[in-house]
C-alpha cells in the first residue's frame, strides 16, 4: 500500500511531521498551521510547474496516459463548468476536435533559453485565466480518472457514502497534487470547501469543484516549501525536486515512501532514487524534453524552406505553377519533413543516452539515427537504413488545404557516412532552424554553438546587422561563406563576427535543410577554421564533423553541458562559478556517462540544499 | 473570499437608470476619460481592385498621394467605398498596401495563411490539427493592454452562413484560434446574460478562486520574502480574475432585447451584433470586438443569379468574368454598408465628455486576401474612426515598392509575378496598435527576406497617417 492510502490523515501529518523535525523545522502551532519560527526563512523566488510540467502532473495525478487520444471523452460536467474549446472552422471543414490534453498554455518566457528557470517565470492575466480554465476542465476529470476513488462503484452509492468516499478520495487527491502531506488547517478548509460543494450540489459537481480548487492552490501549482529548514528544503520538497528534474512530473508513490521514511537525507539517498527513475520511461521523455530546449529543436516545425530552392529535390517544380492548387503542395511535402526532423532528434536524443552509448562524446559524434521516407531527400543516397534495425512510429498532424489532417510517420535507424554526420549538431533540424529559406546561416549556427554549447554571451547584434546580411538568394556570385565573410568585414561587425563566424563557416557543407553538399555555388566547401573559446581553448577544424569531434572533448562545452543540466534541474540561473558546479563538472570529465552525471547533480550538495547549502555559496 | 476593493468603481455602472442614452451619460459621468475602443472587421475574399481604387485626374502611380475625401462629392467615390460616404470624415481609405509577408511565408490554405498574416502580423503554424498562429492577432494584443480587472478583455463574433463558418481573425498569445460566437443571442447572453439572468458558473468558478486565493493568504506568512512576492504576483491576478467573474454579474447595464433565437438574413444578423457592440461599448463590459464577416448568401447582394456561392461560384473568378467581378464589387459595398450602419449606431450614442461613441472608437476594416483569386498583392484596408491618433478623411496611395515578388494571374501579368509588393501591412498593425496606446514597434514579424533575398523592414508605423 503507498504513503496516500495506508495511514489515517492526521497520523500521517504526525508521522510526516516527524520525520520533518529531523530536520530541525520547529513544530507547527495545530490552530495557525504556521512554524513558530518569528522570520520565516529568506528563500528564493518558487518554481511554477511548466506547462511541459503542468500537463504531465495532471495525467500522473489522474492516472490517465500521457496522450490525449487516450483519454476519456470531456463530460457534461466539463461543459457545465467550462467553456467547450471548439476550434473555429476552417475554410472547408472544421478540424477535428482539439485534444482534451495537454492543455496549451502560453509559453514561458524562459532563461538561457530553458524552461523552469524562476528568474524566467513571471505570471500574466492570460496565463492565469489560463490555468483557471485548465483546472475546471481538468477537474472534471477526476470522475473519470481510474485511480481517484477509494471506493469502487461511487456512482451508486447511497448518498452517505457518497459524501464519505469523496472527501477521502479528495484529501487523498489533494495530498498527492500538493507533494506532501496537509496541514491540519489546510485539512480543514478543504473540508469546509467541500462541505459548501456539497451543498450547493449535485454531488458529482461539488467533488470536481473542489478539485478545482486544489487544482488552483499555491501547493499545487508552486513548488513552495514551507516546512524547509534554514539549512535544508523537507524531505517532500526533495521528493519534488527530483521528480520535476528527471520525470517532468510530480513523484511517484515510490519517490513520496522515500521521502516519508527519509531515505533523501543523503547523496545515497537521492543517488538510488535518481537511478531508479532513469530507468523509468518518464525520464527518457524529460531528457528528451531538456535536449529540445538546450538545441531550440522544438520549434524545427515552424522552419520554412523555399520550394524554388528546394522544391526539385522532393519532385516539385521551383515555381508555383498556379496560387490556388499548387501552392498546397510544398507544404504537404514539408510537413511530414519538419515533423520527422524533429522526431529524428528526440530519437536520436534518446537512443543514444538511454540505448547507445550514453556518452556525450557519442551524443556530439554518433554517425547513426534515423530517418523516414520523407526526410530521405535530405540525407541523399549515402544513408544507409540498418538491416533489422528498429522501426518507430510516430504521429503528425497537418493542416492541408485548411483541413486538418493526422497521419502517421514511420522512421528508420539509419547509418551515414562517417564524414557526413557527427552527434546533434549535424542533425537536419539543428541545421535548418540555422539557416534562412534559401541558403544557409553561419551566422545563426556560430551563435548556436558560442551561446548554447560554449556558454558565451555575444550580446546583441547591433543596429541593423540583419540588414546588413547578404541577400538570401539562389542568384549569387560568390560563395555563401564569402558573401556573410565579406559582409560582416567591417570593423564595428567584425569584433563580434570573427568569432561568430568560424563555428558558424564549419557547418557550410550543409545546406540550408541540413543536405550535405561538396560544393556552394560550383565551388569546393570550405568548412575550415579556428575557434577561439573563452578561457583561450583554440579548436582549429576542417569541417563540422571534425568541429563536432573536437567540441566533445572541449572542455568549456563539457562545462557547459554540465552548467546547463545544474541550472535546468535548480530552476535557477546559476553562475559559472558557483560553488559546488565544479565538482560536477570534474567528475563528468573523468566519467562520460550522461546519466552518471544526472545521478551525481542528484546527489550533489547543490542539488540538495541549493547554492547556499554549499560552502561558499550564496548566503 | 476575495477581496472586493477592486469592485468599487462599479458603483457608477450599477446605479444606471433604465434608458440609453442617459444612463450611459451618468455611468460614465463618474469616468473622466472616455475609454478608447477597437473594432476589427474581417470581410472574407479581399477587393476587386479596379473598381475600390480612387483615381482622381492628374494623380501619379509611382509616387505617395493623398486625397481629401471630404471635399470629394458622393459620385467621386469608388462603388465599394461609396456607403463610407456620409462618415467620410473619419476615413482613411488605404491604397498601397499588400500581405507580403503571407506570399513569403508557406503552408497551408492561402485564406487561413492569409487570416493569420492578415491579424497577428506574423507566420503561420499548420504544423498541428488546426491552423494556428505564431503570436497573438491585433485585437488580443490591444484587449491585454485595455482590459479591465472586472470586464470582458475582447468579445469576438461572426457573421456567416451554415457553410464555410466561422473564419479564424482572432488568436491568443498561443496562436490558438479563438472561437466567435456566430449567434447573435448566445452573444448576448455573454455579454448580458451574467447580469440579466444569474450567472450559476460563474458563481462556482468564483468559488474555486476564492479558496486558491484563500489558501495563498493562508500560506503567505510561512513564506521568506522573495517566495511571498512571487506567489502575490501570481494570486494577484487571481483576485482580479475573481473580480471579472464578479464584475460581470453585478453589473446593471440596460441591455438591448435580447435578440431573435435566428435571423434568417445575414444582414440582420450584422445589425443585430451591432446593438450588442454598441451597448458592451457603452456600458464599458468590453473595449475591444473582433466581427469576422464569412460568407454572404448571394441573393442578399443580388448575385443569386450568377451562382450561389460567393467563394467558389463568384470569387474565384474575379479576374476571368466581368460579371462575376461586377459582383464582388457588389459584395464589397454591400459589406460597407453594414459596417457604414455600424458607425452610424456609434455615432448616435453620446459618450463622456459630449461626443459620440464613435469618437472614441477605432476600426480597422481588412480581409484575408487582396482578391478573390487568392492574390495578396492588393490589400486595401480601411480606417475609420480613431480620431485621437489619425489625421482622418482622406485616401492615401503609395507605390508598390517592396522588393518581394506577389503573385497576380497572368491575364494581369504576364508570368504571373510582381517584382515588388505594396506597403507590409504589419506597419499598419504598428499604427493601430500605438493609436490604442501600446508601445510597440513591430506587430508580428519585425522583417522578412523577400524571394530575391531582399531584407524587408516590417516594423514601425505607417508613414503618413498623422501628417
Amino acid at each position: 500500500m503507498s504513503w496516500v492510502t495506508c495511514l489515517p490523515t492526521l497520523g500521517r501529518w504526525v508521522f510526516a511531521f516527524a520525520a520533518v523535525l529531523a530536520f530541525g523545522v520547529g513544530a507547527p502551532n495545530v490552530a495557525t498551521g504556521q512554524t513558530p519560527s518569528a522570520t520565516p526563512p529568506s528563500g528564493s523566488a518558487p518554481l511554477a510547474l511548466t506547462p511541459a510540467e503542468y500537463n504531465n502532473t495532471i495525467a500522473d495525478l489522474l492516472g490517465l496516459p500521457r496522450d490525449g487520444a487516450r483519454w476519456p471523452a470531456r463530460s457534461a460536467l466539463a461543459d457545465a463548468l467550462s467553456p467547450r474549446r471548439t476550434a473555429s472552422k476552417g475554410v472547408f471543414l472544421p478540424p477535428p476536435p482539439p485534444p482534451v490534453w495537454p492543455w496549451r498554455f502560453p509559453a514561458e518566457p524562459g532563461s538561457e533559453g530553458f524552461e523552469g528557470i524562476a528568474q524566467g517565470q513571471s505570471p500574466s492575466s492570460y496565463q492565469v485565466e489560463e490555468l483557471h480554465l485548465a483546472a475546471m476542465h481538468f477537474a472534471s476529470f477526476v470522475l473519470e480518472s481510474p485511480t481517484f476513488f477509494i471506493c469502487t462503484d461511487w456512482a451508486t452509492l447511497p448518498a452517505r457514502q457518497q459524501e464519505s468516499c469523496g472527501w477521502t478520495s479528495l484529501e487523498r487527491f489533494a495530498r498527492r497534487a500538493y507533494r506532501r502531506p496537509l496541514r491540519p488547517d489546510e485539512q480543514e478548509r478543504l473540508a469546509a470547501f467541500w462541505t459548501t460543494n456539497i451543498a450547493a450540489g449535485p454531488i458529482d459537481m461539488a467533488v470536481a469543484l473542489t478539485a478545482a480548487g486544489i487544482l488552483q492552490a499555491p501547493p499545487f501549482h508552486f513548488r513552495v516549501d514551507p516546512d524547509a529548514s534554514a539549512s535544508a528544503p523537507s524531505q517532500w520538497e526533495l521528493a519534488s525536486r527530483l521528480s520535476y528534474f528527471l520525470w517532468d512530473s510530480m513523484p511517484d508513490d515510490a519517490l513520496f515512501e522515500a521521502a516519508e521514511t527519509s531515505q533523501l537525507v543523503d547523496r545515497a539517498g537521492m543517488e538510488r532514487q535518481a537511478r531508479r527513475m532513469l530507468e523509468d520511461p518518464k525520464a527518457r521523455t524529460a531528457i528528451v524534453h531538456f535536449h529540445h530546449q538546450w538545441l531550440g529543436t522544438d520549434k524545427v516545425t515552424l522552419v520554412a524552406p523555399a520550394r524554388r530552392a528546394f522544391g526539385p529535390r522532393f519532385g516539385l517544380t521551383p515555381r508555383v505553377k498556379d496560387a490556388s492548387n499548387d501552392d498546397l503542395k510544398w507544404p504537404a511535402v514539408m510537413g511530414p519533413v519538419r515533423y520527422s526532423m524533429k522526431y529524428e532528434t528526440e530519437l536520436f536524443v534518446e537512443q543514444t543516452i538511454f540505448d547507445g552509448a550514453g556518452t556525450f562524446q557519442a551524443l556530439m559524434t554518433d554517425h547513426r539515427g534515423y530517418m523516414s521516407d520523407a526526410t530521405a531527400p535530405i540525407y541523399g543516397a549515402n544513408a544507409r537504413r540498418i538491416p533489422g534495425g528498429t522501426t518507430v512510429t510516430r504521429p503528425i498532424e497537418l493542416v492541408v488545404a485548411s483541413i486538418g489532417r493526422q497521419q502517421d510517420l514511420t522512421l528508420y535507424q539509419a547509418e551515414f557516412p562517417r564524414s557526413e554526420r557527427a552527434g546533434v549538431l549535424t542533425l537536419p533540424s539543428v541545421l535548418a532552424l540555422g539557416a534562412y529559406a534559401v541558403q544557409p546561416g553561419p551566422i545563426l549556427r556560430g551563435k548556436r554553438v558560442l551561446e548554447r554549447l560554449a556558454c558565451m554571451h555575444l550580446g546583441t547584434p547591433i543596429q541593423g546587422a540583419e540588414a546588413a546580411l547578404p541577400p538570401d538568394t539562389l542568384t549569387v556570385t560568390s560563395t555563401n561563406r564569402e558573401r556573410t565573410a565579406a559582409a560582416t568585414r567591417p570593423a564595428t561587425c567584425n569584433t563580434c563576427h570573427r568569432q561568430i563566424n568560424p563555428p558558424g563557416f564549419a557547418f557550410e557543407h550543409y545546406d540550408a535543410i541540413g543536405a550535405w553538399r561538396a560544393q556552394d555555388n560550383g565551388q569546393p566547401v570550405d568548412a575550415s577554421g579556428t575557434l577561439v573559446l573563452g578561457d583561450g581553448e583554440e579548436i582549429t577544424f576542417t569541417d563540422g564533423v571534425d568541429f563536432a569531434h573536437q567540441l566533445a572533448t572541449s572542455e568549456r562545452v563539457r562545462n557547459c553541458y554540465v552548467l546547463h543540466w545544474t541550472r535546468y534541474a535548480l530552476g535557477d540561473r546559476l553562475a559559472a562559478a558557483t560553488p559546488g558546479l565544479e565538482a560536477l563538472q570534474a567528475g563528468f570529465r573523468n566519467d562520460d556517462s550522461i546519466k552518471t552525471l544526472l545521478v551525481s547533480i542528484a546527489g550533489s550538495a547543490l542539488f540538495r540544499t541549493g547554492p547556499s547549502g554549499v560552502p561558499g555559496g550564496t548566503p | 473570499m476575495i477581496s472586493r476593493r477592486h469592485l468599487l468603481h462599479l458603483g457608477g455602472l450599477t446605479a444606471l437608470g433604465a434608458t440609453l442614452p442617459g444612463s450611459t451619460l451618468r455611468a460614465f459621468a463618474q469616468r473622466p476619460t472616455p475609454p478608447r475602443r477597437l473594432i476589427v472587421i474581417s470581410h472574407c475574399h479581399g477587393w476587386p481592385y479596379s473598381a475600390w481604387k480612387m483615381r482622381p485626374t492628374g494623380r501619379s502611380e509611382d509616387e505617395s498621394w493623398a486625397l481629401d475625401l471630404k471635399s470629394l462629392p458622393r459620385d467621386a467615390f469608388s462603388q465599394p467605398l461609396a456607403p463610407l460616404y456620409e462618415h467620410r470624415h473619419r476615413v482613411l481609405a488605404l491604397d498601397g498596401l499588400s500581405l507580403a509577408t503571407a506570399e513569403l511565408d508557406i503552408g497551408g490554405n492561402r485564406h487561413d495563411r492569409g487570416w493569420i498574416h492578415a491579424w497577428t502580423g506574423n507566420n503561420a503554424d499548420f504544423a498541428a490539427r488546426d491552423t494556428r498562429s505564431t503570436s497573438a492577432s491585433l485585437d488580443q494584443l490591444v484587449a491585454a493592454h485595455t482590459a479591465q480587472p472586472d470586464r470582458l478583455p475582447s468579445l469576438e463574433l461572426s457573421v456567416d452562413a451554415a457553410l464555410e463558418a466561422g473564419r479564424p481573425i482572432a488568436y491568443n498569445p498561443s496562436g490558438v484560434r479563438l472561437p466567435a460566437e456566430s449567434t447573435p443571442l448566445k452573444a448576448w447572453e455573454r455579454v448580458f446574460g451574467p447580469a440579466s439572468s444569474g450567472d450559476v458558473v460563474g458563481q462556482r468558478r468564483r468559488r474555486t478562486l476564492d479558496f486558491a486565493y484563500n489558501e495563498y493568504r493562508q500560506l503567505a506568512p510561512r513564506l521568506g520574502p522573495a517566495e511571498r512576492a512571487r506567489l502575490e504576483s501570481h494570486f494577484g491576478l487571481v483576485e482580479r480574475l475573481g473580480h471579472r467573474l464578479e464584475g460581470l454579474a453585478t453589473l446593471a447595464c440596460h441591455a438591448p432585447p435580447r435578440p431573435a433565437a435566428s435571423f434568417e438574413q445575414y444582414d440582420k444578423r450584422f445589425d443585430a451584433f451591432s446593438d450588442i457592440i454598441a451597448t458592451a461599448f457603452s456600458c464599458d463590459i468590453t473595449r475591444v470586438v473582433s466581427l469576422s464577416l464569412g460568407e454572404m448568401p448571394t441573393a442578399e447582394f443580388g448575385a443569386a443569379a450568377i451562382s450561389d456561392k460567393v467563394h467558389k461560384g463568384i470569387a474565384h473568378y474575379i479576374h476571368d468574368d466581368a460579371e462575376k467581378h461586377a459582383a464582388m464589387t457588389d459584395y464589397v459595398q454591400y459589406h460597407g454598408e453594414q459596417v457604414a450602419r455600424l458607425v452610424s449606431t456609434l455615432e448616435a450614442m453620446p459618450d463622456v465628455g459630449g461626443g459620440s461613441m464613435m469618437d472614441n472608437t477605432l476600426i480597422i476594416w481588412g480581409s484575408e486576401l487582396g482578391d478573390g483569386w487568392h492574390g495578396y498583392s492588393r490589400y486595401c484596408p480601411v480606417l475609420i474612426g480613431g480620431s485621437w491618433a489619425f489625421n482622418a478623411g482622406r485616401y492615401l496611395y503609395w507605390p508598390h515598392q517592396t522588393p518581394a515578388e506577389m503573385r497576380v494571374p497572368s491575364q494581369i501579368l504576364t508570368g504571373g509575378s510582381t517584382r515588388v509588393s505594396g506597403l507590409p501591412h504589419q506597419h499598419l498593425l504598428v499604427s493601430v496598435a500605438r493609436a490604442m496606446g501600446l508601445e510597440v514597434d513591430h506587430v508580428g514579424l519585425s522583417h522578412v527576406r523577400g524571394q530575391r533575398g531582399d531584407f524587408i523592414d516590417v516594423s514601425g508605423p505607417l508613414p503618413g497617417l498623422t501628417a
